[in-house]
């Protein structure tokens, strides 16, 4: 080939096209002069290989994104989905957009069950009141909806656990919904979560977690 | 993708399993490189997801969809950025470990020296700022025409391609530094 040095305009704009040309986006007729340019400067071919093989590169899959589990990732999204429209009737009359697309026969149910519906939201929200009221009063981490303080139900028992490196946040999700436990806090910086389960379960899931080998390094229950 | 997001609006449960099998790995990635960490990025790709199905019908066709989708997902991720921004160094250093523990399990030299050039590369993506290295990331990993990155980082061309022409010659630098400079 009969290599000549390109003028540096032409140098400057091949530079600036390139990224494009290897990802394959630059126009037609910009990618026939790109052609024209490599043809005739061995510099251009050079650049050309060096930024194919930092394509080649950058597209080779990371570790960490290989370790995300793709179908634990669709099934919470999927749950995500039905929570999302298991509450949607209390948010109907706001959607202008799904009022055209109700039913005969769930617009004659519409009214009574909105109706229920708001009923419903104001006791909900009377009873978070109440819970909250009580939350504040109370030094002891309970769940809404369990008994009162002072009922064995009703404590819980901090627990920390010490995750492996490289396991996934959807991982840890999955094993803390598996064993009944709830993150309080975490991770450290060394990977550190606390974590809390009501008392009378405390000792089966510490059982549990430790037997999560493969994932967990330690477990322990955290003094009161 | 844009018959999918018209599906998605019509509350088709199917479209977005379709959709997510098709973007899943790319908004993982593409958040990756702004977090540094798996788990927020998976965060970030179902927050991202379950904001197109919930808002679907925002989409306005202006653009690729995947770029829609992956400006959606670049909100997310600067926001738990700015939430995390409190100096967290182990954000950084998971991903070397990961990249150390990965090289440590390849066998034969060859796959070795590739995990070493990978990792080098990695490394000195790492060290660019976060705005260059998003628009080397989006070129060679989205394959993102010059178009659909200006109007993703909301800039005009002339400054993708400046940010890329940078990236580009500190990358050179920092593999030059290190011996990978051939990058073959």
């Amino acid at each position: 080939m009969n290599d000549a040095m390109l003028p540096l305009e032409s140098q400057n704009r091949f530079l600036e096209w390139l990224p494009w040309y290897v990802n394959g986006t630059l126009r037609d007729d910009d990618c026939r002069k790109m052609d024209l340019w490599l043809a005739a400067d061995a510099d251009c071919r050079a650049d050309l290989a060096w930024m194919q093989s930092l394509q080649h590169q950058v597209r080779s899959e990371s570790p960490e994104v290989a370790l995300v589990d793709r179908q634990a990732g669709l099934d919470r999204l999927m749950a995500m989905v039905r929570a999302e429209e298991t509450g949607k009737l209390t948010h109907l009359p706001t959607r202008q957009s799904a009022k055209p697309a109700l039913s005969s026969g769930l617009q004659r149910w519409y009214k009574p069950v909105m109706a229920m519906a708001a009923t419903l939201a104001v006791v909900q929200v009377g009873i978070l009141f109440l819970h909250m009221n009580e939350f504040e009063k109370s030094d002891t981490l309970r769940p809404l909806g369990s008994t009162a303080p002072g009922t064995a139900t009703a404590r819980q028992v901090m627990i920390q656990a010490t995750f492996r490196v490289g396991v996934s946040e959807a991982q840890i999700q999955d094993l803390l919904t598996k064993v009944g436990a709830e993150k309080v806090s975490g991770p450290g910086a060394l990977g550190v979560y606390t974590l809390k389960v009501p008392a009378d379960r405390a000792e089966a899931v510490l059982a549990e977690l430790r037997r999560a080998t493969r994932m967990i390094d330690t477990a322990t229950v955290l003094p009161r | 993708m844009e018959k999918l997001i018209k599906r998605i609006v019509a509350r088709d449960e199917e479209a977005l399993n379709e959709l997510y099998r098709a973007m899943h790995h790319r908004i993982v990635a593409f958040a990756m490189q702004r977090l540094g960490d798996a788990g927020l990025a998976e965060e970030v790709m179902q927050e991202t997801l379950f904001e197109v199905w919930t808002h679907a019908s925002r989409y306005a066709n202006e653009s690729q969809a995947s770029t829609w989708i992956l400006g959606i997902a670049r909100h997310k991720a600067l926001d738990k950025l700015r939430k995390l921004q409190q100096g967290k160094p182990w954000l950084e250093e998971m991903s070397d470990e990961h990249l150390e523990i990965a090289s440590a399990e390849m066998a034969g030299v060859e796959r070795v020296v590739q995990a070493q050039r990978s990792a080098a590369l990695h490394n000195c993506i790492k060290e660019l700022p976060p705005v260059q290295r998003e628009c080397l990331h989006l070129v060679f990993y989205q394959e993102f025409a010059l178009e659909d990155i200006a109007r993703l980082q909301d800039c005009p061309h002339n400054t993708v391609k400046t940010r890329l022409f940078h990236a580009r010659r500190k990358l050179r630098a920092c593999l030059d530094a290190c011996g990978h400079g051939d990058l073959s």
